[in-house]
């Protein structure tokens, strides 16, 4: 034991003093060659010695202990080392040498020995070519945007290299794919003062949900509102040409404004739409007209020309009709979910626009507008099917029941709190869907995680996304030349570990 | 703790049943040690828990249509049924009764405190593990874990009655496996060419998954030690002065290791943007 330890400890005192000058050069042949060197003469002197259970153990342990501590770095290079592939070679050379201890007999023990030690030799063996041999490429693909260019991986690393490669690669379309979202009752208890969750359950009606201290059921669910609302899209004659406008949109052409929008004749109410990507439209109102803008439904409630407040009897009112506080209440359902807010066109520190999502709308009361009503040559209807979220009644033991809401308030009873929301969303694959270009030839594919694509020599693997950026896709194309052998040197070693389990059932039996 | 129980009983009656059928069972094995025909009762308990596991695994898996070893929660129930499927299979074959008490107490013990892990929102299977290969893969490694914790136990006994004899007496007698040094020895040899196949179909998946069968993942890492370990144990087995106490030591320190790759790993800096990890 002594020995193979002495032995062991030599040759990585060797291998780290070569892997000074050996990392200074930076030559990939000189460090294959150094590690070829030290392995030869190593085995050349110590074969012995190597072919031992004593040394093999020695290995193991002393590998062990190296890769268990750069597990402990957040990132570890050593793997890439001139000493840490030495002491690979040295796993091998001490490999090597204990199947050339070996004496043949035709016993199902040998068998099972020299297959499973020669096997993995053939795994080392794929390994070693695919070191010396192996091609990794990363392509950064853009929708739309062909190249025939890709980064030169290095391990798992992409480093700055470009090369060119002999085809063109396109990236047609990309799909994120995402599981269904189904609604669940999530309960939460409170521990100490914080609520933790405990379960969360699918809602089926008439489930019985029990826990000590609290039980329910699931008496009714039902979808809130389901409707569908018709928006009016008229055709408009302007300087003898046809334009499609939506009802209300303000439409600019030539510097001018133009609307239509049925029962007005003169603009005096306007909402200002704000989206996420700073696009925003006017769009003209009346109280009591219902728009769909975008996926909402807005309703322009009542108008108030003075506003003001009631808090004794909790109601709005208006002081006269003289417009000193222009105030107009909107409802907007968007979503399944009802938004209603008095919108200010006086900007004071009380009014603020109507935020849903990351869109806003704001209220402009401007009577001397110069927007010019038009009237349609014929108006299409466009159907927009309007869903409301569902809602959820439970009863309690005792007989109280509770209506839960998607994305509701929480309910509380006793310790525990109800809350009624969906799961959240999580991805169930990714595709690129591309196109190779070769001499010529065209082949269109979709690559997929766990589905890689052959092609020339190469596989494609789907490699990378951009949650921000639905247009990219990150493909890697791999070439290993040893591949085939690394699957029959495992082969081997799955029937030699097979062998010797019949081998061990005789003996044992 | 409290929240460990809420959660533990939330998963339904079939859990906490099987948990508490594992406990009795458990009992049931320790007062056989002073009576012999409470053997019986405690076997029907351990048979009764481990149906009940089963259930509780193909109803997930029916329901949901996904193999129900995707997360920590799921993983940890599947440990459970593997020890207890090893168990059983070698209970009356190599007759280690003796055994069963530990067997069932660490069933009901893993079966409660998986609740610390209990998946709150429905997860679904990621895009990664969408794969022919990832059944087998975790088959062959927990059916491993199965064979390596009996070794492990094992050797824990080996400390503790080294004599060979000592189980020869009394009501222990009958048992062809009173050399616990021998049995650990074999169940290790079992669990090792299990833990090989999982690490072959490894390395095959991971080449159509990731490209390359081997990425030095830290997982992967700490699979390939725990490989390591065990071979260092059967490999040290030839040599003279290292059966024994010593090879007992390192069966022990070899299920370390096991742990640490199974749950261990997810808390490693390395981890962090990791392949492998559990969410």
């Amino acid at each position: 034991m002594k020995r193979a330890f002495l032995i062991a400890i030599f040759y990585t005192a060797v291998s780290v003093l070569l892997s000074f000058p050996i990392s200074y050069v930076g030559s990939k042949l000189i460090f294959v060659l150094a590690l070829f060197a030290l392995g030869l003469i190593f085995f050349f002197i110590f074969r012995r010695d190597l072919s031992t259970y004593q040394f093999a153990a020695t290995i193991f342990v002393l590998l062990s202990l190296i890769i268990a501590y750069s597990t402990f770095q957040a990132r570890s290079y050593i793997y890439y080392t001139f000493w840490f592939n030495s002491l690979l070679v040295l796993f091998l050379i001490s490999l090597i040498s204990c199947v050339l201890m070996f004496k043949p007999k035709i016993t199902l023990h040998y068998f099972s020995y020299i297959l499973i030690h020669g096997g993995l030799l053939v795994v080392a063996l794929g390994f070693i070519v695919n070191a010396l041999r192996a091609r990794k490429l990363y392509f950064t693909l853009y929708r739309g945007q062909p190249t025939n260019r890709a980064f030169v991986m290095r391990n798992v690393e992409i480093t700055n290299r470009e090369v060119e490669v002999p085809f063109t690669l396109e990236l047609l379309d990309f799909k994120v794919k995402y599981y269904n979202e189904p609604e669940l009752i999530f309960v939460y208890k409170k521990f100490g003062k914080k609520y933790r969750a405990i379960q969360s359950y699918p809602v089926k009606v008439g489930s019985k949900i029990k826990l000590p201290g609290l039980s329910f059921s699931v008496k009714g669910m039902y979808n809130r509102e389901i409707f569908t609302v018709e928006k009016k899209i008229g055709v408009v004659k302007i300087a003898s040409r046809e334009f499609l406008l939506e009802e209300g949109k303000v439409f600019e052409w030539n510097g001018k404004r133009y609307v239509f929008l049925e029962g007005i004749k003169v603009p005096e109410h306007f909402l200002l739409l704000r989206r996420a990507d700073n696009s925003s439209d006017i769009y003209v109102i009346s109280p009591g007209l219902r728009l769909v803008i975008d996926n909402m439904l807005v309703k322009i409630l009542k108008f108030y020309p003075n506003f003001r407040f009631d808090v004794d009897r909790g109601i709005a009112l208006s002081d006269g009709d003289e417009p000193k506080n222009p105030v107009i209440e909107v409802s907007v359902f968007y979503k399944g979910r009802t938004y209603s807010q008095y919108l200010f066109s006086n900007k004071t520190g009380f009014s603020h626009p109507l935020t849903i999502g990351d869109m806003t709308i704001d209220y402009l009361y401007r009577p001397d507008s110069t927007i010019e009503v038009i009237e349609p040559d014929s108006i299409y209807m466009e159907r927009v099917k309007f869903e409301g979220e569902p809602i959820i009644t439970v009863q309690f033991n005792g007989g109280d029941t509770a209506r839960l809401e998607i994305g509701g308030d929480p309910y509380y009873v006793k310790d525990f709190a109800l809350l009624f929301d969906r799961n959240p969303k999580q991805e169930k694959g990714y595709e690129s869907i591309v196109r190779f270009v070769y001499a010529g030839k065209i082949e269109e594919t979709i690559i997929k995680v766990n589905k890689p694509y052959k092609f020339m020599g190469y596989k494609f693997y789907q490699s990378d996304y951009d949650p921000q950026n639905p247009d990219f896709s990150g493909i890697m194309a791999v070439k290993e030349p040893g591949e085939n052998v690394i699957y029959v040197g495992l082969f081997i070693t799955f029937v030699g570990v097979i062998i010797n389990f019949i081998y061990r059932r005789k003996q044992w039996s | 703790m409290e929240l460990i129980f809420y959660r533990f009983i939330a998963q339904g009656p079939v859990f906490y049943l099987s948990a508490l059928t594992f406990f009795i069972g458990g009992i049931f094995y320790f007062v056989y040690f002073k009576s012999r025909p409470f053997l019986r009762l405690a076997d029907f308990f351990f048979v009764l828990a481990f149906a009940l596991v089963t259930y509780y695994i193909v109803e997930k898996w029916v329901k949901t249509g996904e193999p129900p070893f995707k997360t920590m929660f799921e993983s940890l129930v599947y440990l459970v049924w593997n020890f207890s499927l090893v168990y059983l299979v070698l209970e009356k074959s190599e007759k280690i009764q003796f055994a069963g008490g530990f067997v069932s107490f660490l069933n009901a013990f893993i079966l409660f405190i998986s609740g610390i892990y209990s998946d709150i929102i429905q997860v679904n299977l990621r895009p990664s593990l969408q794969s022919i290969w990832f059944i087998p893969h975790v088959v062959f490694y927990f059916a491993g874990y199965g064979f390596l914790f009996l070794g492990f136990l094992m050797s824990v006994f080996y400390l503790f009655f080294p004599e060979r004899k000592y189980l020869g007496e009394a009501h222990w007698s009958g048992q062809r496996w009173r050399d616990f040094d021998e049995f650990s020895y074999r169940a290790i040899l079992f669990g090792f060419s299990f833990l090989t196949f999982g690490l072959i179909v490894g390395a095959v998946w991971a080449k159509v998954a990731w490209g390359s069968p081997w990425s030095w993942d830290p997982k992967e890492n700490w699979a390939l030690i725990t490989w390591f370990v065990y071979l260092t144990y059967l490999h040290l087995r030839y040599v003279r002065g290292w059966r024994g106490k010593k090879a007992a030591l390192i069966s022990i320190a070899g299920f370390i290791v096991v742990i640490v790759t199974y749950m261990g790993v997810n808390y490693l800096p390395s981890a962090q943007g990791a392949l492998h990890s559990y969410q």
